[in-house]
């Protein structure tokens, strides 16, 4: 479980985040909503431990996601709303590399990475170098990046946002899958068709959880 | 202010390819100047052959550095007017301040060094206006550099964050670049040897290096899916990734360009001047010289009358006046020549070690007798004889003794005038056929010592002591046109002396690379009195001490000529000497164009440089293996260039060096090709090393973090959270 404990975040003085209290299930997909600016982004941060809180803890298990120098930790895995791809490499190596990085040897994690693809209709771009994908396809390589590791906490900043309905769906389906299986899947949205699919709801405004907003959690 | 404050957004780029203008402006206002009043115009066309790859290159940072705005201008629908301003002001702007910068510090630069250089006038014509050429040109690459990235789809442009040239298109284009650059390069450096130098003489380099810089750059991109295969180790995936992708293209091509005209440049600058100094070096024999009018064997007398132990005196004498082979020899009292020549000659193609000297000392060297009287008995007394005895007196003149032998007097003598101090045999004659048995002058048996027992006499053929018939061991280099009998060089006395070759240096002494040379003992061997022909002198160390170079004086000796590093100068000349400055000039100027390159896109490079880390560092890759994966991007890159430029640049140096960049001709030393090997060696590894640290300096200077987070943001704005 990922626990955020009196989270606050500051730039400059300025809070970004403040007085977060929530908890992301193991096996239920986690909605995070608000507008532009609210704080989603930086939210999932905290919690996945790219930045350090400015008060608070947030921990995975009881162990802090904050490991002191900015890489987050191996159990957890993101979809950035910048994708974060890797330019030089192709969109199969970008998948594979993910996998390699935990110990998958080469010629495995190649496979898998193209499995991955597949499995989000750009099997056949795998040899195309990212720069030369569009926007949606981007999106879809960093998904299958962040799904084919299957780690145990999933952290995905809109993750549709380029999709068309369909491939939403699919995209969708496969984070089911991955909760189904036992992970915290967490994603920051403001699609209200993905907060619908979700389990658990919270929405932001101006860096806090909405007060009034009752968290609504669909039964396990 | 709007104009400052739109060139304030773009001041990094803007400013590289200023510095890159004025460097190519100054660089070539130079070098023509520098040419001298006999120059060529060959260093300015190199330069501007080197700015078409690097101009283009750092104005292609300014086209990205200026897409949004370029951008935004289009979806506005701005005129051609407005789009052309936005798009072509800065580029503008740049060569306008990079040639008034380049033109002003080129003039100081000639300026200061006028008087130094001796420049009356350039023979390769107006250095303003060869400047002004450079600048036109960076005008129209940079104008049309930034036209052409202005023409990118206004659909890719507003949704992809980065340009990048190239496409599908780009394939069969360079394929023909290369295709033509290299036949061009070959052309030229084909034609630069038939054109004894003129314009072409350097841009054969230049061509080949562009060439080579767009073979290399192409070759890794056809290469990249060979090398890039499937199950690579992940650190090599990673490097040859980097090595083979990536948008360094521009900056590879560029510093192989730059790396090879600059070894090539720089080794023919380093080989111009080796020659000349090999040259000087061997005109003058030792560090110090002193002509003397007197006979050599009176010198040679000298030299080791004040310098017994032969510490800092060594007697010569040469003849040189002529160009064939053979009729140039140079004699050294070599015994001495260790001591006193020393290291001087070394490297000019010449040296003698202590066995070549034994070797040439291997023969008897000239004895010295005296006496008022000379006895001859003869073997058989049936027939009147009369004996002459031809011999170099005591003040070096050839005199005679005649012996008058009567039918039945078996011996007889004569009073020999001039020889109370030393004298010289030089022959035994006869006017009838006879046999001298015993030939006594002074102390000395004549006939034991000098003949080596009974000495047969022919009428009109005077029998020369043994010492002076036998073969004289000698060095020859050049090509010598020997007679039929064998070879045989120049007398000390006139005449000419069989001669044993025993070795065939590159050149000599005092004759250079035509001529032999012999021991001046053994030469003056039954010698007469040295012709007129005959230079005679001192050889001396540096440190000899004064008192002897005043006793030398006091003996007839002209004031010491020093050897100094100027006599390269001279032995240069005007033309050649304004050559090998252009050639310096070029070389700073390509080492200079070459780190501009590099740094090109200085910033822009750092930033995604850190962002690709940031990337591996959020799906948890090993730093370990992401270093290792740097070093051996760097190493293969690095190994790559130094390559290339090492292999080309020994191309296009050995190229100069059969341009005709030195005189060549039979009595001078050739163009030295040694001297090039370790220039084109440090000029590679220079140019590998700069191209290594240009790739990891943006990296270590930049101010971001490539911590995971950085990604949170766009590289463009900034902001997003």
């Amino acid at each position: 479980m990922i626990q955020l404990s009196g989270v606050a975040y500051d730039i400059a003085g300025r809070p970004v985040l403040a007085g977060i209290d929530l908890g992301f299930e193991p096996g239920r997909m986690t909605a995070v909503s608000g507008s532009s600016g609210s704080g989603k982004t930086t939210l999932l941060s905290v919690a996945g431990g790219l930045i350090e809180p400015t008060r608070g803890t947030a921990t995975l298990d009881g162990t802090p996601t904050w490991t002191g120098n900015g890489d987050p930790r191996p159990e957890i895995a993101f979809v950035l709303q910048v994708y974060g791809l890797v330019p030089i490499l192709s969109a199969r190596e970008n998948v594979s590399i993910a996998l390699r990085a935990r110990g998958t040897p080469p010629a495995e994690a190649d496979a898998r990475a193209e499995e991955a693809l597949a499995d989000l209709d750009v099997g056949d771009l795998g040899g195309r170098q990212v720069e030369e994908l569009s926007g949606g396809q981007l999106q879809r390589v960093a998904i299958a990046r962040a799904l084919v590791v299957r780690a145990p906490a999933l952290l995905a900043d809109e993750p549709t946002s380029e999709l068309d309905v369909g491939t939403r769906g699919r995209v969708l389906n496969l984070l089911r899958a991955q909760a189904d299986a036992g992970a915290i899947v967490v994603v920051a949205t403001h699609d209200p068709e993905v907060i619908a699919f979700c389990d658990d709801h919270y929405p932001m405004s101006e860096g806090r959880l909405v007060p009034e907003a009752v968290p609504r959690h669909r039964q396990p | 202010m709007r104009a400052v404050g739109a060139l304030r957004a773009a001041a990094g780029p803007l400013l590289h390819l200023a510095a890159t203008v004025a460097v190519l402006t100054g660089a070539v206002l130079v070098a023509v100047a520098a040419a001298g009043p006999e120059g060529r115009v060959t260093g300015a066309v190199a330069l501007v052959l080197l700015g078409l790859v690097v101009v283009p290159s750092s104005a292609l940072e300014l086209a990205r550095r200026q897409r949004a705005e370029v951008t935004l201008a289009r979806v506005r629908g701005a005129s051609v007017l407005v789009l052309a301003r936005v798009a072509l002001g800065r580029p503008l702007a740049a060569v306008v301040l990079g040639t008034a910068a380049g033109m002003g510090a080129g003039t100081a630069v000639v300026s200061w060094r006028s008087d130094a250089w001796a420049l009356t006038g350039s023979g390769a014509g107006s250095p303003l206006t060869w400047s002004a050429v450079a600048a036109a040109v960076s005008l129209a690459l940079s104008l049309g550099t930034c036209a052409w990235a202005a023409r990118e789809p206004l659909s890719v442009a507003l949704v992809r964050p980065h340009w990048r040239p190239g496409g599908r298109g780009v394939g069969a284009l360079d394929a023909v670049t290369v295709a033509a650059l290299v036949v061009a390069a070959l052309l030229v450096l084909y034609r630069s040897r038939s054109d004894d130098g003129g314009v072409l003489v350097l841009a054969g380099p230049a061509l080949l290096g562009i060439a080579a810089g767009q073979v290399l750059v192409v070759g890794l991109r056809r290469l990249a899916p060979v090398a890039v295969g499937t199950d690579r180790p992940t650190a090599a995936l990673l490097a040859l990734r980097r090595v083979f992708g990536g948008d360094h293209g521009g900056r590879t091509r560029a510093v192989v360009a730059a790396g090879i005209v600059l070894v090539a440049a720089i080794s023919a600058a380093v080989a111009v001047h080796d020659w000349a100094d090999r040259s000087a070096r061997i005109d003058a024999g030792a560090p110090v010289r002193l002509p003397i009018d007197d006979d050599a064997l009176s010198v040679l007398e000298i030299t080791r009358e004040l310098d017994p132990e032969g510490r800092w005196l060594m007697a010569g004498a040469v003849t040189a006046s002529r160009a064939e082979a053979e009729q140039r020899t140079v004699w050294l009292d070599l015994e001495r020549y260790e001591r006193v020549a020393g290291d001087f000659l070394s490297g000019t193609g010449f040296g003698l070690s202590t066995g070549s000297i034994d070797r040439l000392r291997d023969a008897a060297g000239v004895a010295l007798v005296s006496g008022t009287e000379v006895t001859a008995t003869r073997a058989d007394a049936t027939k009147p004889v009369t004996l002459t005895l031809t011999y170099r007196d005591d003040d070096d003149v050839t005199a005679t003794a005649t012996i008058d032998l009567a039918a039945g007097a078996r011996g007889g003598s004569a009073k020999v005038l001039g020889c109370t101090t030393r004298c010289v045999v030089v022959s035994l004659g006869a006017d009838a056929p006879t046999e001298v048995t015993e030939l006594r002058l002074g102390e000395h048996d004549l006939a034991a010592e000098q003949w080596g027992g009974a000495v047969p006499l022919d009428p009109d053929t005077p029998s020369v002591p043994s010492a002076g018939a036998a073969a004289e061991p000698v060095l020859t280099a050049g090509r010598p046109e020997w007679p039929e009998t064998g070879p045989a060089v120049a007398g000390i006395g006139g005449g000419s002396r069989s001669a044993e070759v025993i070795g065939r240096p590159e050149a000599l002494p005092l004759v250079a690379a035509a001529g032999s040379l012999a021991d001046l003992p053994v030469a003056l061997a039954a010698a007469p009195a040295s012709v007129p022909d005959v230079d005679v002198l001192v050889l001396a160390r540096e440190d000899t001490p004064d008192e002897i170079l005043t006793a030398l004086a006091e003996a007839g000796a002209e004031p010491p000529v020093r050897f100094a590093a100027s006599d390269a100068e001279v032995v240069l000349g005007p033309a050649r000497a304004g050559e090998r400055r252009t050639l310096v000039v070029v070389a700073v100027g390509a080492a200079l164009l070459g780190a501009l390159a590099l740094l090109a896109g200085r910033r822009r490079r750092a930033l995604e440089a850190r962002r690709e880390s940031a990337a591996l560092r959020l799906i948890g890759l090993p730093p370990a293996l992401e270093r290792r994966a740097r070093v051996l991007e760097l190493g293969v890159r690095g190994g790559v260039v130094l390559l290339v430029v090492a292999l080309v640049g020994a191309v296009a140096a050995a190229a100069l060096g059969a341009a005709g960049l030195v005189p060549t001709g039979p009595d001078l030393p050739s163009f030295g090709g040694a001297v090039v090997v370790p220039v084109v060696l440090l000029g590679a590894a220079a140019a590998a090393i700069a191209c290594v640290l240009g790739d990891v300096a943006p990296r270590l200077g930049a101010s971001i973090h490539s911590e995971p987070a950085a990604l949170l943001s766009t590289p463009e704005n900034g902001a997003g959270r």
